[in-house]
């Protein structure tokens, strides 16, 4: 467990170096404020910049408190958030390929697994962090410009968003361990990921497989203090995509990199 | 962000507390991402272009800067320097 935790502490100063333990909460937090603001003064700032044509109306929905909360989730993190953390995750094995870090790390008597584990909960613990910030300050815009939601609900919603975070969080993994260039990582991750995400529109029986539709779930928590039919199917089935991902970044790893370096 | 062009004077009195968060944070973003660019070593026109990208886009620009601009050294795998800094490092 030693080697596990000096390698934690590798990885915890590579993310105070890149800034990443800066900048990753910081995005976050600005979109969290970003959704109860615009959703709270949309009316003012429609006004401001010039207003509509005459004779033009439209109705803004009026949203509750818990609705802005719940598409500060769907709409900035699932989106933009989504991105992000592809973003700040993607060269996390590829880069330690490229410049030989993968093979010097290996050839000491550390073992592919924690060497996997401690990018996997290094970064976990700092999305975790992010996002825990950016939703807190989203919760203090929500209090302040509308009224209070159930903070036991709010928890429990983020609990389950979480789960679709490790989900992305690992898969970038395995894609990382699979390619070597970092954009086409970033352009594969996202482009799947956001098709994930795209799908859980459209209503279907195959969507209690997809694991981006525990983001759904964290809204229904977040809204109505109810979970969808079929929820713990989804965590099931994510947390097994999750094992999955891990093991066959391992034993990709493990076949493929080694014997050429 | 865009508020609009007829704003009164009280009327971003109002609005301040409100956006005072997003102000403070962007600029420790935009002051960490300055000072470290200028800290590195790197030519002229590389910190000229940065520097304006960090400057002049907002939010997104700093961040731009730390995915993208410091990527430089670490990633690419033909540079003579990485190499033995990284093993050095550890």
């Amino acid at each position: 467990m030693n080697r596990f935790t000096v390698l934690l502490q590798k990885e915890w100063l590579d993310a105070k170096r890149s800034y990443k333990l800066l900048w990753l909460p910081v995005v976050f937090m600005f979109l969290g404020i970003l959704q109860p603001l615009s959703s709270f003064y949309l009316p003012d700032i429609l006004k401001m910049a010039g207003g509509l044509p005459d004779g033009m109306t439209i109705t803004l929905p009026e949203l509750t408190a818990s609705e802005v909360l719940a598409s500060a989730l769907t709409d900035q993190f699932d989106q933009l958030g989504l991105i992000v953390i592809v973003m700040a995750t993607m060269g996390i094995i590829a880069s330690d390929k490229n410049n030989g870090m993968l093979a010097f790390i290996l050839t000491r008597n550390t073992t592919l697994v924690e060497y996997l584990l401690s990018k996997l909960v290094g970064h976990a613990v700092m999305i975790a962090g992010s996002i825990f910030l950016g939703f807190l300050t989203a919760v203090f815009y929500t209090f302040y410009l509308y009224q209070a939601v159930s903070v036991a609900r709010i928890a429990a919603g983020l609990g389950v968003y979480y789960i679709w975070c490790l989900f992305m969080l690992t898969f970038v993994i395995a894609i990382g361990a699979l390619l070597s260039r970092t954009p086409a990582i970033a352009l594969l991750s996202i482009f799947v990921l956001i098709f994930l995400k795209t799908i859980t529109l459209l209503e279907g029986g195959f969507q209690i497989l997809n694991p981006a539709h525990l983001s759904n779930q964290a809204v229904s928590i977040i809204t109505s203090g109810n979970v969808l039919p079929h929820f713990f199917i989804t965590m099931t089935v994510s947390v097994l995509l999750i094992v999955f991902c891990l093991i066959f970044a391992t034993s990709y790893l493990s076949r493929k990199e080694l014997p050429s370096m | 962000m865009h508020y609009g062009y007829h704003i009164e004077i009280d009327e971003i009195g109002a609005w301040l507390p409100l956006l005072l968060p997003i102000l403070i944070l962007h600029l420790i973003l935009f002051s960490v991402a300055l000072v470290d660019l200028l800290k590195r070593d790197q030519s002229t026109d590389y910190k000229w272009l940065w520097g304006a990208v960090i400057i002049l886009v907002n939010i997104i620009g700093p961040i731009l800067y730390f995915v993208l601009g410091r990527r430089q050294r670490s990633d690419a795998p033909t540079s003579s320097k990485s190499t033995p800094k990284k093993v050095r490092k550890s």
